[in-house]
């Protein structure tokens, strides 16, 4: 069966995603600061999903950091 | 930024599949009227791979192989051939009958052969193919549907999925090249749509279709998208539609990155175990993705779904 899907659906998974992966690192991590939300939320689809398993083995912020270095997430100036 | 081709194809497929007693009934009344539509309808596209293995996917064209009763009983076979772009020379008439006669060779049981015309070249009309020779004499004569000459006034005025998605057809052929004029298109056309009562799985349908013929760049699409949602409120008070296509997106997605994260964390489920992670509602998967942080094995996962299954007592 072919997949039919709308770009609606396309938008939902985006923010199925954030949702998903804000939550857990806030889980795992603490509360994010403001930066770390803004460059969490700014990742590309295929990241975001590269991240949501990476971050099961984060302990701390700096995990996340040196993840979002590594993936082109560079920090803002 | 360029504009994605539309997809003909994928949207004719759908909607035959979808539909096939509308589309006969607009388009080949007299098919729709000697069809039992008490029996099943049967789509053989195992037949239709055999009969035709040297068609290929993606080609502007798209065949149907659909069997049906017909009201006295006796079986028939529809084999329905759209074409979305002209060809010069006879080739597609010649292939409607190379498919008729394999057929019928197959099963000696009449062939309805239908052709839709989905082009854009007024000229290009074939209607029959054959030869004679000698005194010899073969012709298959078919009727054919050219979606050019529709009355756009009329499909308009049509409640059937079939004239949404010819005039759909057609909008996307006027609008290539014009995203802007696609952009305001595909909100008028919403509006008619939203405004001509059909039910709630025919608008679900009729939105993918549209989703698929008038295909936008990311950003003129996410401008179609908030003009959508706006004229669903005017229309009818709400954004159901729109809203729940995005739900169903975040659903999906949930599902696949709890199964990717529970693969990870106690490794590859059994088929059964996946099947009862899908099974989870919305909000429990959520509650799920922070549990799963802890499980160890999948024997962890297993107590966590009993427990949510009304906590089985032992």
């Amino acid at each position: 069966v072919t997949r039919f899907v709308t770009s609606f659906e396309e938008i939902g998974r985006a923010e199925g995603q954030r949702e998903i992966v804000l939550r857990l690192l806030n889980r795992k991590v603490g509360p994010l600061t403001d930066e770390l939300q803004t460059r969490v939320t700014a990742l590309s689809p295929e990241s975001l999903l590269t991240l949501s398993e990476a971050l099961l083995d984060f302990t701390a912020q700096n995990d996340l950091v040196a993840w979002l270095d590594q993936h082109g997430s560079k920090q803002a100036s | 930024m360029e504009q994605p081709p539309a997809d003909f194809d994928g949207a004719w497929k759908y909607a035959l599949e979808q539909y096939f007693a509308p589309f006969l009934e607009l388009f080949f009344p007299d098919a729709y009227a000697a069809i039992d539509w008490n029996e099943p309808v049967a789509f053989r596209d195992t037949e239709l791979q055999q009969i035709a293995p040297e068609d290929q996917e993606g080609k502007q064209r798209v065949d149907k192989l659909v069997q049906v009763r017909r009201l006295d009983g006796t079986p028939a076979w529809v084999f329905v051939h759209v074409e979305i772009q002209s060809q010069r020379d006879t080739a597609f008439a010649e292939r409607m009958f190379r498919y008729h006669a394999r057929l019928y060779d197959r099963d000696r049981v009449p062939v309805v052969s239908l052709a839709v015309l989905g082009d854009e070249e007024a000229g290009w009309r074939p209607d029959h193919f054959g030869y004679e020779l000698w005194g010899c004499e073969l012709a298959l004569r078919f009727p054919s549907v050219k979606l050019l000459d529709l009355d756009t006034t009329w499909l308009e005025q049509t409640r059937n999925p079939f004239a949404t998605l010819a005039l759909l057809h057609r909008d996307a052929q006027e609008t290539r090249g014009k995203p802007t004029e696609r952009v305001l298109r595909k909100a008028a056309r919403y509006r008619e749509l939203l405004r001509q009562g059909y039910t709630a799985p025919d608008v679900r349908a009729l939105l993918r279709l549209m989703e698929h013929l008038l295909r936008l760049d990311p950003t003129l699409a996410q401008e179609a998208r908030d003009t959508m949602r706006q004229v669903e409120l005017e229309v009818t008070g709400m954004d159901t539609f729109v809203t729940s296509f995005e739900e169903i997106g975040r659903i999906e997605e949930r599902q696949e990155i709890v199964l990717r994260q529970l693969n990870r964390k106690v490794g590859q489920l059994p088929e059964e175990l996946r099947a009862r992670v899908a099974a989870l509602a919305p909000e429990t998967l959520l509650t799920l993705t922070e549990a799963l942080l802890d499980f160890t094995a999948q024997s962890d996962l297993v107590a966590w779904l009993d427990q949510q299954d009304g906590g089985q007592a032992p």
